[in-house]
């Protein structure tokens, strides 16, 4: 269009000998070739930084929050954001407008509709400012993972099927000694399980962990659940970690090619549900 | 910075956006296309302003009301009634005008499916195209004005689509960002107008401007019609001096028949006779307003012919093609010759008499005649009848009898202009058996001593005669000079009665003293909107092939083609590249001031011999700088804690920067390092 245009201007230049068309057609082009020089500038000294993204579950949304830096002494304008190979589902992400020196959190919603461990390796920053002729864009690495975990889903209540304490890890319940491992502390632990010595060389407070403390053990056993589907199971597994780890009961996995050892706290849960949504 | 920006790329993106547009952005466009084709409504038929009127306003009324814009039977009904219209009036589409209507009609469509991005740029580009357009129309200082004006609004338009939130004012500015952009587009814009070559267009459309000025026939009458024309025949540069002294007769036509009310040219044949200089010869480079005839003008005498022109009988000028367009060119004259070309055709051509002779005319010549020793006792006897007759130089003659008009004049009404002197004049004269012809042109002008250029206007147009003398040639006389000798040099200078110049009789009006002050404002005034007029129409509009081809001589180049051609595509080049170069650097240049005063730190010491590297810390730095510049120690170890404690120690420090600075400024190593 614009070079359709480009040209009628100058045949009527031409044609009619027209000086000043001459003119027009000249700051046409001028204005085109200065317009591209803008384009460049506005994204000269961008730089987007990837900050780490919290898991999701399927069907929830990622949001990549992206800080985006304009380095420059001069506000950066309509800039759009897109990744290339996974999807992202607010098409096109854009951001207005950045102040001089000035940064801004911009979030990016992404496609949570599979499990597992999705990795961003680039993202590609382009603006056609100002006057929509052309389009510049430059691809800036960002290395950033996210997990989605499956989506929890209940089918049948966990006391019911998962036997506690079974297949090898046999409880001595009269024995309050048996010891099973460490943990970090939580408030409420006795202190005298607290390991003081490890404390004083600089670790974190660690409890002992005795495997007969009078709390249940659960296994979530993947070969308990074999009248489903795969992705059933996982997503029935996903839901039991997710009560157990709320009521505080100690749980471990079994499933077909990894084993994550009962224990309890923020690390395990997710430790678990990485596991669930890593099964292939 | 841990990322740099990886490889840019480019992409050719038009109309690939189908963002939804905000109200505000419709409005802005709304209002940039009214801008944009507003002229149109002076130079178009009368529909054009409902029309626009029309389809602006609906599409303004539909997105206050958002209401869905009109279906594709709406629009292509629309199109009909448009395309049936100017067909209707003007019996085609193509054309200047009714191609500018067809397209205001598609543009104005356009603007009623006017939803996304794309359709924004449509109609941005169609707008651009539609400032060309205009051009066609006029191509006025005003009319220019006003369209770069448009052109700055179709950036900002263009801009705007960038700005969906632009109704908080944190947002950029688009009028004064694309301001900004037309500014720095200027100079390569004028860099490729002046490079872009300049065709000859063989099968150009021509516009017929009125045939103005001057005819290929005249009676008693049609000179003192334009006695009141201020429109501009033509410009005069003297390349080579000033202004010639004495009265000027710009010559153009010649007319050799009379019937005894009117003259006409006549006889048109290629002169054969070349012109000896006799006293001063002037060099005159005209700019000629069209006229849509084929003569042009030149002092007496041209000595020779412009290129694509001849010199007819009479010593006239004439194009070969008819003058359309304003045309350049520079001739030659001899001021003061004698032309003597004469043969026995154009003998009995200057004699010639109509078939009715008004009787008292014979008489009276006849009763000259008896007393005259030579020719220029019956001119004397002429102009003295002129004289004394109690006759009157005034631009309302008044009407004539048409069967014998000169009669008239000469006996009973004894009113007229300068036709009616010189026509009677002529006539008599070839009654009393004196070849004579009568000389259509231009004289005097307003001579511009700002610019150093003579203006001629239509109400410089002037009539005299020339009789042929043997042994002396043609002589010109001009029967309006014996009334009143000393006006015509005047009027030049008096240009308040620019009127006057031609006449130079009664019309003359004195200015209250009072007035005098505004007048001469007035004078400068016009004197000056005069000159950029004349730069205007040698460099803007006259740019044509030779004037480009005399420009570049001008600059040492000669054989320009292909020069031209690389000139144009290099000066893009360059100027993108001088852009980009300009960014890059930008983008080396941190946005942190401290940054860059310790890197000219560095520079300063590297000059002396001291190089940092890349390794070393600030502190680290000034110690080994300091070792090896005892001299400047103290204040190299001063300014690297002082460049710590700022880049890296709490922020309580900075308004330590204004020591670091002047420190800094201060510095400057007085010994150069022994070390390699």
């Amino acid at each position: 269009m614009l070079v359709g245009i480009t040209i009628a201007v100058f045949f009527a230049a031409f044609q009619y000998e027209n000086n000043l068309s001459y003119l027009v057609l000249a700051l046409m082009v001028s204005a085109t070739t200065v317009s591209v020089v803008h384009t460049y500038r506005n994204l000269a000294d961008i730089e987007v930084d990837a900050i780490p993204m919290p898991p999701v579950f399927v069907e929830d949304a990622a949001l990549l929050k992206l800080d985006v830096y304009n380095h420059k002494g001069i506000a950066a304008y309509s800039l759009m954001f897109d990744l290339p190979g996974s999807r992202v589902l607010d098409k096109p992400m854009r951001l207005d407008h950045i102040s001089p020196a000035n940064n801004h959190i911009l979030e990016l919603k992404l496609d949570a509709t599979h499990r597992g461990k999705h990795r961003i390796t680039s993202l590609r920053v382009s603006s056609s400012f100002p006057f929509s002729l052309f389009r510049a864009s430059f691809s800036q690495p960002i290395a950033t993972e996210y997990f989605v975990y499956p989506k929890p889903e209940s089918l049948r209540p966990w006391l019911e099927s998962v036997e506690e304490s079974t297949h090898g890890h046999q409880m001595a319940k009269t024995s309050g000694d048996d010891f099973y491992g460490w943990k970090s502390y939580h408030p409420g632990d006795s202190l005298h399980h607290v390991n003081w010595k490890a404390f004083a060389r600089g670790h974190p407070l660690l409890v002992q962990e005795y495997a007969g403390n009078h709390t249940p053990l659960l296994w979530f056993d993947w070969e308990g659940l074999n009248e489903f589907e795969a992705e059933t199971k996982l997503s029935q597994i996903a839901f039991w970690v997710i009560e157990a780890h709320q009521q505080g009961i100690p749980y471990g996995l079994r499933l077909p090619n990894s084993l994550v050892p009962p224990g309890t706290g923020n690390n395990h849960f997710h430790q678990c549900l990485r596991a669930l949504a890593l099964y292939s | 910075m841990s990322a740099r920006l990886g490889s840019l790329f480019l992409k050719w993106i038009f109309a690939k956006g189908k963002l939804q547009l905000t109200p505000s952005q419709v409005r802005a466009l709304l209002l940039t296309a009214a801008f944009v084709l507003f002229p149109f409504v002076f130079y178009l038929s009368w529909y054009i302003t409902p029309l626009l009127l029309l389809f602006v306003a609906w599409r303004y009324f539909l997105e206050v009301r958002q209401t869905a814009l009109p279906s594709f039977y709406t629009k292509l009904a629309l199109l009909i009634i448009v395309i049936s219209i100017i067909l209707l009036d003007q019996g085609t589409l193509l054309g200047r005008d009714a191609g500018t209507s067809f397209l205001m009609g598609l543009l104005g469509i356009k603007l009623l499916e006017l939803r996304t991005s794309r359709d924004f740029t449509v109609v941005c580009l169609l707008s651009f195209f539609m400032v060309a357009g205009a051009l066609l129309f006029s191509q006025s200082i005003f009319m220019v004005g006003y369209l770069l004006v448009a052109i700055v609004l179709i950036f900002a338009a263009l801009a705007r689509l960038h700005s969906t939130s632009s109704d908080h004012g944190e947002c950029f500015s688009s009028w004064q960002f694309s301001s900004r952009i037309f500014l720095q587009s200027l100079p390569l814009a004028i860099l490729i107008f002046l490079c872009f070559p300049r065709f000859q267009a063989r099968w150009a459309f021509q516009l017929r401007p009125a045939t103005t000025g001057l005819s290929d026939f005249m009676q008693p009458g049609d000179i003192a019609h334009l006695a009141t024309d201020e429109r501009v025949a033509f410009r005069v540069d003297f390349p080579e001096e000033g202004k010639p002294s004495g009265a000027l007769y710009w010559r153009g036509l010649v007319f050799w028949n009379t019937d005894g009310r009117e003259w006409h040219v006549g006889a048109r044949h290629l002169s054969q006779q070349k012109l000896v200089p006799k006293e001063a010869s002037v060099l005159q480079k005209i700019t000629l307003m069209p006229h849509s005839q084929k003569w042009m003008f030149a002092l007496d005498y041209p000595m020779a012919s412009p290129p694509g022109t001849s010199i007819f009988w009479g010593n006239v000028i004439e194009s070969r093609t008819i003058i359309f367009r304003k045309m350049q060119y520079s001739v030659r004259s001899s001021i003061g010759a004698h032309p003597q070309d004469m043969s026995e055709d154009i003998k009995k051509k200057s004699l010639q008499l109509p078939k009715q002779l008004s009787p008292r005319i014979v008489q009276l010549v006849t009763a000259w005649q008896a007393r005259a020793k030579s020719p220029h006792d019956i001119i004397r006897s002429a102009l003295n009848y002129f004289h004394d007759g109690g006759f009157l130089y005034t631009l309302n003659p008044g009407r004539y009898d048409n069967l014998d008009p000169y009669g008239d004049f000469l006996f009973n009404r004894k009113r007229g202009f300068c036709e009616h002197f010189a026509g009677s004049f002529a006539l008599m004269m070839r009654i009393a058996g004196i070849p004579s012809r009568l000389v259509a042109g231009y004289m005097g002008g307003e001579y511009n001593p700002y610019g150093h250029f003579l203006t001629v206007r239509q109400a410089n147009a002037h009539v005299w005669t020339e009789v042929w003398i043997s042994n002396e040639g043609w002589v010109r006389v001009d029967p309006t000079g014996s009334l009143s000798l000393d006006q015509i040099e005047q009027s030049v200078q008096n240009l308040l009665n620019a009127s006057g110049a031609a006449s130079g009789g009664e019309d003359t009006r004195d200015a209250g003293a009072s007035g005098i002050l505004a007048h001469r404002f007035v004078r400068i005034m016009h004197l000056w909107r005069e000159l950029v007029e004349d730069r205007w129409d040698r460099w803007v509009l006259g740019y044509d092939m030779q004037v480009q081809e005399d420009f570049f001589k001008s600059l040492g180049i000669g054989s320009f083609a292909w020069l031209v051609i690389f000139a144009t595509f290099g000066g893009v080049l360059f100027f993108t590249l001088l852009g980009v170069a300009w960014w890059l650097k930008r983008r080396s240049k941190s946005a942190d001031p401290l940054e860059g005063m310790y890197r000219s730190f560095c520079r300063r010491l590297s000059a002396a011999g001291v190089e940092r590297s890349l390794w070393e810390g600030p502190v680290d730095f000034a110690q080994r700088a300091a070792q090896s510049l005892p001299s400047d120690a103290r204040e190299i170890k001063k300014i690297g804690i002082l460049y710590a404690e700022l880049r890296y120690g709490p922020s309580h420090h900075t308004h330590r920067m204004a020591e670091f600075q002047s420190q800094l400024r201060a510095f400057r190593p007085k010994e150069r390092s022994h070390e390699i």
